[in-house]
């Protein structure tokens, strides 16, 4: 175990998020969304994004993958800032983003097709990653004939299969029922941490979700969207193993956050009534 | 626990697991108080519906008792028989054989909505996609859209000989006019659904090829067009119908020969029930035209199975 944490602790630097402000033009008035955010992540661990809604945790990650130019600040990938989204950067999305006339294969290979990698080859790696997220037999289905969580399996079998070092993932388990979504966290951890180790952003706005997950935890601000604290979540390794959930250390963490969000909201809507009255 | 029992537990696991995801599969079930799932009890429907079409027709006729207002079916059909046997009254100037005139209104119809897809859709496809194409083109549709375009006929008449060379299309040049009028006719219903499919494309798909590194050429061909594909074909299928309509139009005005020349022929001499007969030569290639693209679009959208409205029956 602690030879284990020690390996982790060692790893590089693989992400360097320096400085990330971004406003947006609406309805004629600035809306600053990020402030100067920063923070970095190591290779193979697990960094969470959590805050209050309309904290910019979406636009951030948009800002990592090179989707979006932020206002100021920069993204730097191996060392190299990232102006495109790089060919080792994978993404899943909230509504999983398939597309609906390709089936459950064609999706995974979505990512090797723009990449021009050979039919057979593509076909195999594909394969390969359907059977890791549990998706056999269905490789010939379209996305409307599953349900949410299978097609979210296939969003992040899609991310898999350009084998990214980093993978970022936007509330992906946001609109799965409760079983579902830790049923599939645990599955992710597994991947992630097990088979394929992979440097994983993850944006959430669940608390438990994040703790059960993360190495660290970064913690931000209504908006404008601020880092307020990077918590370090010092719970064992291999969590799928026990239940993490009754953990001290879990429940003391959660009480944190909550605390700092709870806070957070009551400011928000303060300032909204204020607003709303004069 | 030995090996054995490991790997059995393991394989049991396995067989639950995938149980569990099979559930997660959405069933649908449609209820309907008659099964029009058999091709058997579409075919009825359609007859019923047809009888009784030509019942009301008939029962019309007989009322009317006046053979050049509304002739019966029966007469009707006769008078399809022999223009079918090319065995056209006399009277009727200028009017050729049946194959004739209907290979020359196929042959209008197949150029100019090829005209119009060829032309109809790259343009919808820039104005889809650009802000400063649909802001250059956009005026210019809605305009044209608008005006009739049988005012235009005179115009085309005209001008065709002169503004175009004759040899740009490989056959006789006096249908050269004939096939910019149906060209016309058409191509404006096909850029407007191409334009629409492309404009509606969700962004978020977009953003998920941009993600994946993919570039313009690669969005236009693996996201944008894949996805306004059901709005495309939809207008082309409309647009079938349209360069019929105006094949028809241009031979009844401008033409000697095929089924709307015809049909006017048939008119100018009274004999309505040739009219009626050319008539329904015309609604048969109508109705095939519009009903093939229906069965290719079906085979082609299994994807956007749910998304259709849900109706009584089944498709």
């Amino acid at each position: 175990m602690a030879l284990e944490q020690k390996t982790v602790s060692t790893f590089k630097q693989i992400l360097k998020i320096e400085g990330i402000s971004k406003s947006f033009v609406k309805d004629g008035k600035k809306v600053q969304v990020l402030e100067d955010v920063s923070f970095e992540a190591r290779e193979g661990s697990f960094v969470s994004i959590i805050g209050p809604s309309g904290c910019g945790k979406t636009t951030l990650l948009r800002i990592i993958d090179g989707l979006v130019k932020p206002d100021s600040g920069k993204v730097l990938f191996n060392g190299k800032p990232v102006t495109s989204p790089p060919p080792k950067m994978g993404f899943v999305f909230q509504q999983f983003g398939l597309l609906p006339w390709r089936t459950v294969r064609k999706n995974v290979e979505f990512g090797l097709e723009l990449r021009g990698v050979n039919p057979e080859e593509k076909k195999k790696i594909a394969e390969g990653y359907i059977k890791l997220v549990g998706l056999e037999g269905f490789e010939n289905h379209y996305p409307h004939e599953l349900s949410g969580g299978m097609q979210q399996r296939v969003g992040l079998a899609r991310a898999l299969a350009i084998d990214p070092d980093v993978l970022l993932m936007d509330e992906p388990f946001a609109s799965l029922d409760m079983q579902t979504r830790e049923l599939f966290q645990r599955e992710l951890l597994k991947i992630v941490k097990g088979a394929l180790p992979k440097t994983t952003l993850f944006v959430t706005h669940n608390i438990d979700e994040a703790i059960y997950l993360s190495d660290e935890i970064v913690l931000m601000t209504a908006r404008p969207g601020k880092v307020y604290e990077i918590i370090k979540v010092d719970l064992p390794q291999e969590r799928w193993k026990e239940d993490i959930r009754a953990h001290p250390e879990f429940i003391r963490l959660r009480q944190k956050i909550w605390k700092f969000l709870e806070s957070q909201i009551i400011e928000k809507e303060m300032g909204e009534n204020e607003s709303g009255k004069a | 626990m030995n090996l054995k029992s490991l790997k059995r537990k393991w394989e049991r696991t396995k067989v639950e697991r995938r149980n569990l995801v099979a559930q997660e599969v959405i069933v649908e079930q449609r209820e309907s108080w008659i099964d029009l799932n058999t091709i058997q009890a579409k075919v009825i429907f359609t007859i019923v519906s047809i009888l009784l079409f030509g019942a009301i027709w008939e029962l019309a006729a007989k009322l009317i008792n006046n053979h050049v207002i509304l002739p019966t079916p029966i007469s009707s059909f006769k008078a399809l028989y022999l223009l079918i046997q090319n065995k056209i009254p006399l009277g009727a100037a200028g009017v050729g054989s049946f194959e004739s005139m209907l290979l020359q209104t196929l042959e209008i119809t197949a150029i100019g909505f090829l005209l119009s897809s060829a032309v109809g859709i790259p343009v919808g496809y820039l104005i889809g996609r650009w802000r400063a194409a649909e802001a250059i083109i956009d005026p210019w549709i809605n305009a044209l859209y608008a005006i009739p375009m049988v005012a235009l006929i005179p115009l085309l008449y005209f001008g065709s000989g002169s503004l175009i060379p004759v040899s740009v299309f490989d056959y006789q040049g006096d249908l050269l006019p004939d096939v910019l009028v149906s060209f016309i006719m058409t191509v404006f219903t096909i850029i407007i659904n191409t334009y629409q499919g492309v404009r509606l494309v969700s962004n978020s798909l977009v953003e998920v090829g941009k993600a994946f590194g993919a570039s313009e050429n690669q969005l236009t061909r693996h996201v944008v067009i894949p996805a306004a594909l059901p709005d495309i074909v939809a207008g082309m299928r409309l647009g079938l119908g349209r360069a019929l309509l105006g094949a028809i139009i241009a031979e009844a005005l401008l033409s000697t020969n095929g089924l709307g020349y015809t049909m006017l022929a048939f008119q100018s001499i009274l004999n309505t029930p040739y009219m009626v007969a050319t008539i329904m030569v015309i609604a048969f290639i109508g109705f095939v035209l519009l009903q093939t693209p229906k069965l290719i679009e079906r085979r082609l959208f299994k994807w956007k199975e749910t998304e259709r409205i849900k109706r009584g029956g089944n498709e």
